[in-house]
């Protein structure tokens, strides 16, 4: 649905204005790096990592240090990346299995990042959060009937976690998409609710096509310009708080 | 039928089953990548021929999408035991299929899976694999995305080829890799690779170089593709003559003798 690329260029957008951004990659099949713009050889070294937590090459890490070190890497714009995706095998309690993404950051006493979380496609991840467990949820959906489907869940859980959401349509091409979006969403989920609406981008597409970072090579399409505008209105959502 | 396993079990040619028998596929790939698209046309082509009985791996809506709604379909009239059981797990789908889904939505209160269906596929799979009930049937998996060690373990045991679809993007590429690296540990297991959203021949080539397996199909890009997904119509109803839903139907003749 364009999380993961909207995820990492959020990213880069809020450090590049000043945050201190760790970014957690939460999706079983991880891919955050490479929206970022680590590369594909630096992302599948975080991803084997992973993998070697199941096969038993890499011990658990209990703490969120540990986590951080064994499984993050320092990324562009002063982004810190950390692969959380939960393994399947889990150690009850360890920090590094990844079952929420709240565990680490409650572990992360006195933390002052900001981050951003790419979780699992659909509902996952936000059903292991407890009440708050994120202080902002960002909604990706597209102008398809499954997108709208799977949006409407998260939306929903979300408002059941008490976590403020924003639905972005993404991916439109017309104001007719929009439209569809909003009225197919709005009254079923039936909560207040900003849409943000990121547009249809062949810039985006293509380095999506050659695994580069949005920000890096279409730094000034309009689907990463729009991306920078939702990243102001993050960082003013974060200072009201 | 088994697949005879010669050398490393990777043959292109070693076709999975003879023409006019049952299928038994699973679907891996991408979140994005066209699992559930193929998945719904395949069911769709093979039920012209015999019963199919698609499993929605993936919590994630999306084969129910592309199978279309049913209509007017045939209850299962079989008479052996799981083929009753089957009938009152599943939903009716067009042209008889059953739809076995993982996850369900209750409409109000609690929201997310629920899982009990796909423990139960887990154990009915390794039956399924063994004990060869449902033995005339079509099986299509549509697992969920990316390489999911559990899935590949429990929950297409019933399984005779792996279709992982790909299409030409490095996070495309890298997931396929993923999912080849996973299979291995089946070596039994046939695997094929499906290009989709292929513009021209050199899409078809870089995936063929980047995952170092031949490309069994290919699917062209198709713009019918996206309308149908916007409202939410099967392919296979909407545009029965499209690209996509011709070289589906190419997939299950390939995959045959």
């Amino acid at each position: 649905m364009g999380k993961t690329t909207i995820a990492g260029t959020l990213a880069r957008a809020l450090s590049r204005s000043g945050h201190d951004v760790l970014a957690l990659d939460c999706d079983a099949n991880p891919m955050l790096g490479i929206s970022l713009g680590l590369g594909a050889e630096r992302t599948e070294e975080l991803v084997s990592a992973r993998e070697g937590l199941e096969s038993g090459d890499t011990p658990h890490q209990p703490t969120a240090a540990g986590m951080e070190e064994t499984f993050g890497t320092d990324a562009p714009d002063g982004v810190r990346l950390v692969v959380a995706a939960r393994v399947e095998q889990v150690e009850p309690g360890c920090m590094c299995c990844g079952v929420s993404p709240h565990q680490l950051l409650r572990d992360m006493e006195g933390e002052s990042r900001m981050v951003v979380g790419d979780l699992e496609a659909g509902t996952g991840t936000l059903m292991r959060m407890p009440q708050g467990g994120a202080n902002l949820a960002l909604v990706i959906t597209q102008p398809t009937a499954k997108a709208m489907q799977v949006a409407r869940h998260a939306l929903e859980a979300a408002k059941q976690r008490a976590i403020p959401a924003v639905l972005i349509a993404n991916r439109v091409r017309t104001d007719a998409d929009v439209e569809l979006i909003r009225t197919t969403m709005g009254p079923q989920v039936g909560i207040p609710m900003a849409i943000l609406a990121v547009p249809e981008d062949a810039a985006v597409a293509q380095a999506d096509q050659d695994g580069l970072a949005p920000a890096d090579v279409a730094p000034e399409s309009p689907a990463v310009l729009a991306v920078q505008r939702l990243g102001q209105s993050v960082s003013e959502f974060a200072g009201a708080r | 039928m088994k697949l005879a396993v010669v050398g490393e079990g990777r043959s292109e040619t070693t076709p999975i089953g003879t023409r006019g028998e049952p299928l038994r596929i699973a679907v891996s790939g991408k979140g994005g990548a066209g699992k559930s698209l193929v998945s719904g046309i395949l069911a769709r082509v093979l039920a012209r021929q015999h019963r199919v009985l698609v499993v929605d791996l993936d919590v994630l809506p999306g084969v129910a999408l592309s199978l279309g709604r049913p209509g007017g379909s045939p209850v299962v009239r079989g008479v052996a035991p799981f083929e009753r059981l089957l009938e009152r797990l599943t939903e009716p789908a067009p042209d008889g299929v059953r739809l076995l889904p993982a996850a369900t939505y209750a409409s109000r209160g609690k929201v997310g899976p629920v899982l009990t269906t796909l423990a139960a596929f887990a154990g009915a799979s390794h039956r399924l694999a063994r004990g060869r009930p449902l033995a005339r049937w079509s099986i299509v998996g549509d697992l969920p995305a990316g390489p999911r060690p559990t899935a590949y373990r429990q929950y297409i045991a019933y399984a005779d080829v792996l279709l992982v679809i790909a299409e030409p993007t490095v996070q495309s590429i890298l997931t396929a890799q993923r999912v080849l690296r996973m299979s291995r540990s089946r070596p039994e297991l046939a695997v094929r690779v499906v290009a989709n959203k292929v513009a021209d021949e050199e899409d078809a080539e870089l995936l063929e170089r980047e995952l170092g397996e031949p490309i069994f199909a290919t699917i062209p890009f198709d713009e019918e593709v996206r309308a149908a997904e916007r409202c939410g119509e099967a392919l296979v109803d909407r545009a029965p003559d499209s690209p996509a839903v011709v070289a589906v139907e190419e997939i299950v003749a390939a995959l045959r003798a």
